[in-house]
């Protein structure tokens, strides 16, 4: 019942960010060869795509982490990937390789898959969630000590803004070079973070638990590693750094169909999709020449919202 | 039981010989040797330190061996394979909270994971009927009292239809009607259905009632197979008197 809501709210998010911007195209229009129907083809649809694909692995690694870490806290920043995704990037617009999207999107993959092998690496074949966490956190810190140091000697101050602009996060001008190189990369990890339900459930119990139910935590572990790097480092490599997505999206559904793990995958995937769809389309309607950038939207329900969780936690009480 | 007597292949025993288990070059176990039996209750009975829980974990494959070997049923443990382990031996942890607060059939239907199961298998059910739980199966685990939630645990266990139980002080806690029940089940599952039950117990006349066979602990070593005065006097390093009460007997510390 929740999971067909969600299927409809997802298609209903889909068919608003085709509709909404600065032009309103009325559906008649969105198959003829007009402007209206160029802007459908080649700017609203690659962007509506991007937007549900980018929400929907966000909301996934969310819930997955917060599975695995068993922490209702956790973000996909939390593992790092983002930071060195970012990194990537901005040495590629750094370096002047940002002229086609294929380069940014490779030296931000690059930068990504890195910071993968250096996870990995760290949190290793031992060790529980902590590991994990310190790893992301070193992780997390290196990349963006670097990205300030890149952006502290950029040539000029065109560089420096088109790299902060960048880093803000954002699905503007998106095309379907985009999606298609951007798409298998989430693909993959999609699929690789969907096999990891039963785990998570068996952890609920503890790890000793989960053993004993026949679960190789280290395989587990090194799924979801895997998974997150694929569809965070993706998504950041075509949208830039987009937040909060993963943190609030688990944690919203958790009311709504239970705690149970492997129950909140795809509800969350469906959950960051009509999320990011609807706050990119509403992005696109603030009044002026320009519109604000989707991560500084997301960021700024997202902080007020982590605080209010933080607060619930801990029993209303700092 | 004929054949649990015999050391063949077929045996339906879990054997310990000579096994030692060193955590961070610390010495926890040292030289255990025992034989674990299907269809009987065996207790774990030793001071706090005295390397139970290691025993358990060992048994379980949690923790590594620094030597000797565990032969269940015939076939080395080391040979098992993780899902046939899984299936085959389940775990009551002593703090085994849930992490997250979902409904008690949910909980139980974890035990069904082995099985590639869900919580709508009729093991589920049964597991419920058996703990007497099932009227609470739909509420959540944060709800339930404290012994609510222990014949809850108890049912995720019995869930996996599994041949050996590890339960590692499934009373501590329990007012003494909770402590009952959960006894009763205990031994039924051994008794009835013939499964192994391996349990710590900290409480001597709970341990001397629901045990058909005892490995009192100390310091890593298994001093004694019997239960009785000088055993335990050795193991706690204090006197206390075994009194006749009832079908059982009642363990008392003796005042000094």
């Amino acid at each position: 019942m929740t999971r067909t809501l969600l299927i409809f709210f997802t298609i209903l998010a889909f068919l608003l960010s085709l509709l909404a911007g600065k032009v309103w195209i009325a559906p008649a229009d969105w198959f003829t060869s007009s402007a209206d129907g160029w802007i459908m083809a080649e700017l609203r649809l690659p962007r509506a795509i991007l937007g549900a694909s980018i929400g929907a692995v966000l909301g996934l690694s969310g819930a997955v982490l917060q599975g695995y870490l068993r922490n209702p806290l956790a973000d996909p920043a939390v593992v790092g990937i983002s930071a060195s995704a970012a990194l990537g990037a901005v040495l590629a617009i750094f370096f002047g390789f940002a002229l086609s999207p294929i380069t940014l999107f490779g030296f931000a993959m690059m930068g990504g898959g890195l910071g993968l092998i250096a996870l990995i690496a760290i949190a290793g074949r031992s060790g529980g969630p902590l590991g994990f966490i310190l790893g992301g956190v070193v992780l997390a810190t290196l990349s963006g000590a670097l990205t300030s140091f890149v952006i502290s000697i950029a040539p000029n101050p065109f560089a420096t803004s088109e790299i902060i602009n960048w880093l803000m996060g954002a699905l503007t001008d998106r095309s379907m070079a985009d999606v298609a190189i951007a798409l298998p990369f989430m693909g993959v990890g999609f699929l690789i973070l969907a096999t990891t339900g039963r785990g998570l459930d068996a952890l609920t119990l503890g790890e000793d638990s989960a053993i004993t139910l026949g679960v190789d935590l280290s395989r587990l572990r090194l799924a979801v590693i895997l998974g997150v790097g694929l569809c965070v480092g993706a998504s950041v490599a075509v949208s830039g750094v987009i937040g909060f997505v993963g943190l609030i999206v688990p944690h919203l559904l958790r009311g709504i169909v239970g705690e149970r793990p492997s129950a909140l995958l795809i509800p969350s995937a469906l959950g960051g999709a009509i999320l990011t769809l609807t706050a990119d389309a509403l992005v696109r309607l603030t009044p002026g020449v320009g519109e604000v950038r989707l991560g500084i939207a997301m960021a700024l329900i997202g902080a007020p919202f982590f605080l209010w969780m933080m607060l619930r936690v801990r029993g209303r009480a700092l | 039981m004929d054949d649990a007597a015999g050391a063949g292949p077929r045996a339906v025993t879990i054997i310990l010989e000579n096994i030692s288990v060193k955590i961070g070059g610390t010495p926890i176990l040292s030289g255990i040797s025992g034989r674990l039996q299907r269809g009987r209750v065996t207790a774990l009975i030793g001071p706090n330190g005295a390397g139970k829980t290691t025993l358990l974990r060992t048994m379980l494959g949690l923790q590594p061996l620094s030597a000797g070997t565990i032969t269940i049923e015939g076939v080395s443990a080391s040979t098992l394979s993780t899902d046939e382990r899984a299936r085959r031996l389940a775990y009551l942890p002593q703090s085994g909270a849930p992490h997250w607060n979902i409904t008690a059939r949910e909980l139980v239907g974890l035990g069904r994971l082995p099985w590639r199961g869900t919580a709508q298998d009729t093991a589920v059910t049964d597991a419920l009927t058996a703990t007497d739980t099932l009227h609470f199966a739909d509420r959540l685990i944060n709800t339930l009292s404290g012994g609510e939630r222990a014949r809850v645990m108890l049912a995720r266990v019995l869930a996996g239809q599994s041949e050996w139980i590890f339960a590692d002080e499934p009373l501590a806690n329990l007012d003494p009607r909770h402590q009952r029940d959960v006894m009763l089940r205990l031994k039924s599952a051994a008794h009835d259905e013939g499964k192994g039950v391996i349990v710590v117990v900290h409480e001597l006349s709970a341990a001397a009632e629901i045990a058909d066979d005892v490995l009192i602990l100390k310091t890593g070593r298994v001093i004694g197979t019997t239960f009785d005065a000088p055993t335990l006097e050795a193991a706690f390093d204090m006197p206390f008197d075994l009194i006749p009460h009832g079908k059982g007997i009642a363990v008392l510390p003796r005042a000094i």
